[in-house]
């Protein structure tokens, strides 16, 4: 994603789904609110990565108790889905006032052609400061 | 402490005298404190890491741990084969093994279990269920038994303590002896997977020799089966039961060597023939003879077609000049042999086969192993 | 500058507070394996202030205990004595440097918003790479700009000028400081924390921050307050007076061994982070 030196003729809502395609928010729910019954939309896996229950499996009262022995803080789970309720929330943010943080942005940053670290770190902070903008 | 009387010092010199000379005697203290328990863990080390055997391992690591902190009970959480449930293994005294579980599931339920788990430090907490019914306030202290890649299980001490004297040197032993439990476990495991391994390869190639024929396929193997329900008859321990098993396995590896018109001939056997089809006992032996690992296995290979009378082969053994083993492998071995259809002739049904066992006992065969088989097979164990 | 000038200039230095005594005296009592939860419960509690601080931290996300930490002793039980040594060497040193007077033209508040919002950033990338020592990294990436108040303190008019030549070129601050003094904050920083026995960890942290490009971190943990405190300039917390930001070296962050895509969980973790640990911390 090219940023530097480019006049804002791309819509803007092209920006903002290249923005959140990575990140999922849809149905992460803290272990304490997994309730018997739910399915699992993606594969729980613990700190190294193994997987420990797959991702369709219908949680039951044991399933809930491993994951809480081993430490798993939360599960994707199928139904919640706030991806869409995002995607609503985003249009409420004019694009004028992205402009601003996006242009505030590059002056700060260093030039970020062929510098994959902190590319990643301007996407990441462009998404959370609109975040921040959509919660004030 | 003395005081030190010395005109010529100054009042301060003094004051400073007896605040080193308390001070030393401090340190003092704590190094003996210190050198004790660096005695005792140095004990534990050796019991330990030595052992490969898990069960052992636990059982002196807790023994171990009691000895080292006076602990209300104390027990240990093991993973099972799929890697996720922790089952618990064992626990000491052992008549609070269920209040133990319990306690576990508490502390599960309540998160701080997992907590424990994921930061992989162990952390006081709290007793939940364990002396609830108790005026007393007992902690437990949950310490998670891992290597770098894998939780390999945990172990739950509860003691009764009120926090506020519960030492630094005995949160700082917990930890180092948690340590020492993760490693010897893990050793043990990894040594387990080793054996499995290796004794799969082997099986592989025994069962190789019999792929040739399929009268004889799965031939090995039902020894091994058989060998090892007689063995457990006669009370055999863990070790001896493996070793007869992989002695089932290997026992007729010699047959390697025998050449498939000997083997597989429909009818009877020459002279000659038979003379090469004796000599596979001593063929095996001799080839896993190399493997220092087997080696202890070569007399029962050697030896499972001497008889108890003296007059089998190779080398006309008698009675308990043969080895148990070899005693024992030859009534599994025989008992199979009649049982399955050969080139020769169709398998006898198994009471036949038994009642013949039974005939030869004291002159093919050695006359308590008899007894163990002929329990076995009336218990309905043999099939 | 040499090592030993530098030593020099800040032994020289006089407006600089002492040591909290409630740190040497936790000190002492750790040495002994003997001590008991209460005593070491007992010292931090001479200083209440401290004391509720700590237990704050304990409670916070950082740790994420399920159940409330109710008492100091139960804070020890479960976190160590480390962990707490920690945290309370983390709590009053900060508090120590507050103290500090400063001069209308040095921005306080923004100074402080960024040494947080470094310690939590670098915190977060810790534990995400497995680091066996978090809390240190925290206290590293919270002092790691401390040079700068203790000149800024001692040398006011010199230090608005470096301020002033950054904002109108652009330069880093530590190219600016070097014109201006022949040093800068990180060497000044570490020159401190030795003069004041932090541990050795730490003060390389603050001492070895700034990775100029070719060079590489010596160790994991200042890679963590390297791109902790990028990460949080990034994020806007404060300000550490740079005019432009620097890149992460590329070094440090293959040293750390986290991958691209675990950065967006990192950063949004510390933006969570970063108001509860403002608010312990009473900016």
């Amino acid at each position: 994603m090219r940023l530097q030196g480019e006049a804002a003729e791309k819509p803007v809502n092209f920006n903002l789904s290249r923005t959140y395609r990575t990140f999922s928010t849809m149905g992460i729910l803290n272990i304490n609110d997994l309730k018997e019954g739910m399915t699992l939309a993606a594969d729980v896996k613990n700190k190294h990565g193994n997987i420990m229950i797959r991702q369709g499996m219908a949680l039951s009262e044991k399933h809930i108790m491993l994951l809480k022995a081993w430490g798993i803080a939360e599960a994707d789970v199928e139904g919640f889905d706030r991806d869409q309720l995002h995607e609503d929330e985003m249009k409420t943010v004019s694009p004028e006032v992205i402009e601003v943080i996006e242009k505030e942005l590059r002056d700060f940053f260093p030039p970020l052609e062929g510098n994959e670290i902190m590319s990643e770190i301007y996407r990441i902070t462009i998404k959370l400061k609109i975040k921040q903008v959509m919660e004030s | 402490m003395q005081e030190l009387r010395d005109t010529s010092v100054g009042a301060t010199d003094h004051r400073t005298m007896q605040k080193r000379l308390h001070y030393l005697d401090e340190q003092n203290r704590a190094l003996v404190s210190i050198q004790d328990k660096l005695e005792r863990l140095s004990d534990f080390r050796s019991d330990m890491i030595l052992s490969h055997d898990i069960p052992e391992i636990l059982q002196s690591g807790i023994a171990k741990f009691q000895e080292l902190v006076k602990t209300e009970a104390c027990s240990v959480f093991l993973v099972d084969e799929n890697g996720f449930e922790f089952r618990h293994e064992i626990s000491i005294p052992e008549r609070f093994a269920l209040l133990m579980e319990k306690e576990l599931d508490a502390q599960i339920m309540s998160g701080t279990f997992g907590w424990i788990v994921n930061s992989g430090t162990p952390a006081c907490v709290p007793a939940e269920v364990f002396g609830k019914d108790d005026h007393r306030r007992l902690s437990v202290m949950i310490a998670p038994l891992s290597n770098k890649e894998r939780t390999l299980g945990a172990v739950a001490i509860v003691f009764e303590q009120d926090e506020d004297f519960i030492r630094q040197q005995t949160l700082k032993l917990l930890y180092i002896l948690s340590g020492f439990f993760s490693l010897s476990l893990e050793n043990a495991y990894l040594f387990e997977d080793l054996k499995k391994s290796y004794f799969d390869t082997i099986r592989a190639v025994a069962n190789s020799v019999e792929a040739r024929d399929a009268y004889t396929r799965g031939h090995s193997n039902r020894v091994a089966e058989i060998s090892k329900i007689i063995a457990a008859e006669m009370g055999w321990g863990r070790r001896d039961l493996e070793m007869i098993d992989w002695g089932g396995v290997l026992h007729d590896l010699g047959k390697v060597g025998i050449s498939d018109s000997i083997l597989n001939k429909p009818g009877k056997l020459t002279d000659e023939e038979f003379a090469i089809m004796k000599s596979h006992p001593s063929i095996g032996a001799q080839i896993i003879g190399g493997i220092n690992f087997l080696e202890p296995l070569m007399p029962y290979i050697a030896q499972h077609h001497e008889r108890y009378d003296g007059r089998g082969y190779p080398a006309g053994f008698k009675g308990e000049e043969i080895a148990i083993q070899g005693r024992l492998l030859a009534i599994a071995d025989t008992y199979d042999a009649m049982t399955s259809d050969r080139p020769y002739r169709k398998g006898l049904v198994a009471q036949i086969a038994y009642d013949e066992i039974l005939k030869c006992s004291g002159s093919q065969f050695d006359p308590v192993l008899v007894r163990a088989f002929a329990k076995a097979f009336k218990a309905g164990k043999i099939v | 500058m040499k090592a030993n000038e530098i030593e020099r200039i800040v032994s020289s230095l006089d407006k600089i507070p002492t040591l909290p005594v409630i740190y040497s005296k936790l000190g002492k009592l750790l040495q002994s394996p003997d001590t008991t939860i209460a005593a070491v419960s007992n010292i931090i509690s001479e200083d209440q202030v401290i004391a509720a601080k700590v237990l704050k931290f304990v409670n916070s996300a950082f740790y994420g205990f399920p159940q409330r930490v109710g008492s100091l002793q139960r804070a020890i039980v479960i976190l160590g004595f480390n962990t707490i040594k920690n945290l309370v060497f983390a709590t009053s040193v900060f508090d120590m440097f507050r103290g500090m007077e400063t001069d209308g033209a040095f921005d306080k508040k923004n100074f402080w918003k960024h040494c947080i919002g470094c310690a939590v950033a670098s915190r977060v990338l810790a534990e995400a790479a497995d680091l066996r020592n978090p809390d240190e990294v925290f206290t590293g990436g919270l002092l790691h700009d401390i040079g700068k108040l203790v000149v800024a303190v001692h040398y006011p008019e010199k230090y608005s000028n470096v301020v002033n030549e950054v904002q109108a070129t652009g330069i880093p601050m530590v190219a600016a400081e070097r014109k201006v003094f022949g040093y800068d904050h990180s060497q000044v920083g570490s020159a401190l924390a030795v003069h004041w026995r932090f541990p050795p960890d730490t003060a390389q942290m603050i001492g070895s921050h700034h990775l100029s490009d070719g060079a590489s971190p010596p160790r994991k943990d200042i890679a963590a307050v390297h791109i902790g405190n990028i990460l949080c300039m990034a994020l806007g917390f404060g300000s550490g007076g740079e005019k432009k930001l620097a890149s992460v070296n590329a070094k440090a962050w293959e040293f750390i061994g986290l991958s691209l895509s675990s950065l967006e969980l990192v950063m949004d973790k510390t933006v969570k982070l970063y108001k509860e640990n403002t608010e312990i911390l009473e900016m």
